[in-house]
């Protein structure tokens, strides 16, 4: 307990009196946390429960859509790598279509869309064409 | 795993930490349940009283934040936070949003009856009248100053668990309690007399 008054013996004082005299939960309160604590708990258990006892799909024929189909392949890592082989495939055909271009163009970048262009030669060495 | 009759003795989950027993609720151990609720609740109660200076706005606050915290049980991330920091961060956001909502003009609701029952009457009339002066002013300070004093000089918590609560740095949180603490001189110097401070 401050005497002196000072400004930091005052509030030493008056933070220590706080802590003293802090509220306390009564009964009542209790009960309502505790009660809240074993809904939720009781809630975990029904969710469990309901989640055993649902009926299992294994052996069903489910049907696969093409989400199922992006699952098996193994999600988008899986089928990036899928499409880049899939163009360089196209690309190296002998008419790649149109919309292949942009596409393989961002995949590998300037050099080799160049390179595969039908025109190549004309761009490159102008003298030979005249 | 869910019975009723609890699979521990309460004595026994004393010494177990927060976190582990926060597995064990999320296993539906009734044990786990009481003894969070019982080692939880005064601190967080405390805490939202010192925010919010209003015992029933205080518990409910309280209840509000240790039920996100029973929910939130199955999916604790072990050792990533403390039980209690993720506490303290729940119920300042909650108070904060009850000030926001008009709660600073309430007025002051005792928090109840002094604990320590061997102190004479009239000592604890002047412990209570301290503490309320002190709940006064601290609804004096900004938002973030009142928590970081209430947590630092109060809670009696270290800067980084404080840093770590707020979100912010070590440094701004000293700013803050030096701030807050100026501040509260400041109104308490004002009430010297009620106090009961001699010169």
């Amino acid at each position: 307990m401050s005497k002196t008054g000072k400004p930091d013996d005052e509030l030493s004082a008056a933070f220590a009196a706080a802590r003293r005299t802090a509220p306390e939960p009564d009964a009542d309160f209790l009960a309502r946390v505790l009660g809240d604590a074993e809904a939720v708990q009781d809630a975990l258990k029904e969710a469990e429960v309901a989640e055993r006892s649902a009926p299992r799909r294994r052996g069903a024929r489910a049907s696969i859509g093409w989400r199922g189909v992006f699952r098996a392949l193994g999600g988008w890592p899986a089928v990036t790598g899928l499409s880049a082989a899939a163009i360089t495939g196209l690309w190296l055909g002998a008419a790649p279509p149109d919309g292949v271009s942009a596409t393989a163009q961002l995949v590998w970048g300037e050099d080799i869309t160049l390179a595969l262009q039908p025109d190549i030669g004309t761009e490159l060495f102008p003298d030979e064409e005249g | 795993m869910y019975d009723r009759d609890m699979t521990m003795p309460l004595d026994d989950l004393n010494d177990v930490a927060d976190e582990a027993l926060l597995v064990l609720f999320a296993n539906g151990d009734r044990a786990a349940a009481r003894t969070l609720t019982l080692r939880l609740s005064p601190r967080v109660l405390a805490h939202a009283y010192r925010l919010l200076g209003n015992r029933t706005e205080a518990e409910d606050v309280a209840q509000e934040a240790l039920l996100r915290l029973w929910r939130v049980a199955p999916d604790w991330r072990q050792g990533e936070a403390k039980v209690t920091t993720w506490l303290y961060r729940v119920v300042a956001n909650l108070c904060t949003d009850r000030l926001r909502r008009g709660w600073r003009t309430r007025p002051l609701e005792a928090a109840g009856d002094p604990q320590d029952s061997r102190s004479s009457a009239a000592e604890d009339m002047q412990e209570r009248a301290r503490a309320d002066a002190l709940q006064v002013a601290l609804r004096e300070l900004p938002e973030r100053q009142r928590q970081a004093v209430v947590l630092r000089h109060i809670e009696e918590l270290g800067n980084p668990e404080i840093a770590g609560i707020m979100g912010i740095s070590v440094e701004a949180v000293e700013s803050l309690t030096a701030r807050g603490k100026r501040a509260l001189g400041d109104v308490l110097r004002g009430r010297k007399d009620e106090l009961g401070y001699s010169e």
